[in-house]
C-alpha cells in the first residue's frame, strides 16, 4: 500500500496539486491557479513555495511584455507523489468498503 | 508518517475531483471564448443587415455569416492543444450544438406562417438564450448568466422598441455575445 504524503495533504497543497496534475506537464499561470483552487495570493504563494522546496513543483517567473507572469508545474517528483497519495486516499477508502 | 481515516480520504479525493473539474471548466471557458466573440460579431452584422436589407436577402446572407461562423468555430476548436483534448470535443460539441440550433430555427421560418417578421427577429435571441440557460444549468454557470442576458435583452427589445429591434439585438445580442466572450477568455 502507498504512504500518505504530509505534505500533499494539507487541504490547500492538495488542491494545487490535483490542479497542476490536471495539467498533465503543462504549466498553469498564477492567477489561473488561485481561480480553480480559490486560495488568496498570501496564501497560493506560501504553499507553491513549500511545494517548490520539496521539489514537487517547479516554478518558472518571466514577463509578457511588461507585465511580470508566474508560472508552476508539476515536475516529475510531484507528480509520482501525487500519484502515490491519490492511491493511498484510495485503498484507504477501498480498505474501509471491504469490511 | 500520519495515517488517515476513511472520512478524511473520501474528503480528499472529492476534493481532487472538484479541483479537476473546476479547471476543465474554466479550461473549457477560454477556449469557448474566442468562439463566442466570433459570434457576437456574426450576430452584430446578420441583425445590422436584417435591419438595413430587404427580407429576400435575408437567408442568403444568413446563409453566409452562418458559414463564416462555423468555418472559424473549427478552425479555433483545432487550435485547442492536445493536453486539452476534453475542452477542444467541448468547443467541437458547441460548434454541432449551435449548427443543430440554427436547423431549429430556419426550419421554424420556414414552417410558421410568415405575417409578421417582428417574431422571428426575436426566436433566435429567445432560442439561443434559452440553450445557454440550460448549458449554463448542467454544465457551467458562466453560461446560464449569458442566457439569461441574452434572453431578457431580447424580450426588452420586442416589446419595449419593436420598430428597432433588429439594431437592437445587433448592438445589444451582438455586443452582448462579443463581450461574454471576453469574459470566458478571461478565466
Amino acid at each position: 500500500m502507498s504512504q500518505a504524503d504530509d505534505l500533499i495533504h494539507q487541504p490547500l497543497r492538495l488542491k494545487i496539486m490535483a490542479a497542476l496534475a490536471a495539467e498533465k506537464g503543462a504549466p498553469l499561470d498564477f492567477p489561473r491557479l488561485k481561480a480553480i483552487t480559490q486560495a488568496t495570493d498570501g496564501n497560493l504563494g506560501s504553499h507553491l513555495t513549500t511545494l517548490e522546496k520539496a521539489g514537487y513543483v517547479a516554478i518558472e517567473k518571466d514577463f509578457v511584455g511588461k507585465r511580470p507572469r508566474t508560472r508552476a508545474a508539476l515536475t516529475p517528483l510531484g507528480r509520482k507523489a501525487f500519484r502515490d497519495h491519490v492511491a493511498y486516499l484510495r485503498a484507504v477508502v477501498e480498505a474501509a468498503e471491504a469490511l | 508518517m500520519m495515517s488517515v481515516s476513511e472520512h478524511e480520504a473520501r474528503g480528499a479525493l472529492a476534493e481532487i475531483e472538484a479541483v479537476t473539474r473546476r479547471g476543465q471548466t474554466l479550461k473549457g471557458y477560454r477556449y469557448a471564448g474566442p468562439i463566442l466573440m466570433v459570434w457576437g460579431v456574426i450576430w452584430f452584422l446578420g441583425y445590422l443587415g436584417m435591419a438595413r436589407l430587404s427580407p429576400a436577402l435575408w437567408g442568403w446572407m444568413w446563409l453566409a455569416l452562418d458559414g463564416v461562423g462555423f468555418a472559424a468555430t473549427l478552425l479555433l476548436a483545432a487550435k485547442a492543444p492536445a493536453a486539452a483534448g476534453g475542452a477542444a470535443g467541448q468547443a467541437m460539441r458547441t460548434s454541432l450544438g449551435m449548427a443543430a440550433g440554427v436547423a431549429f430555427v430556419l426550419a421554424i421560418v420556414a414552417v410558421f406562417p410568415k405575417h409578421d417578421l417582428l417574431p422571428y427577429l426575436a426566436l433566435p435571441g429567445l432560442f439561443v438564450g434559452f440553450i445557454y440557460t440550460v448549458l449554463g444549468i448542467y454544465l457551467a454557470p458562466r453560461y446560464a448568466w449569458i442566457g439569461v442576458t441574452l434572453f431578457v435583452a431580447t424580450l426588452a427589445g420586442y416589446y419595449a422598441w419593436p420598430a428597432h429591434l433588429a439594431e437592437w439585438l445587433a448592438v445589444v445580442g451582438g455586443g452582448g455575445l462579443f463581450l461574454s466572450g471576453v469574459w470566458l477568455r478571461s478565466a
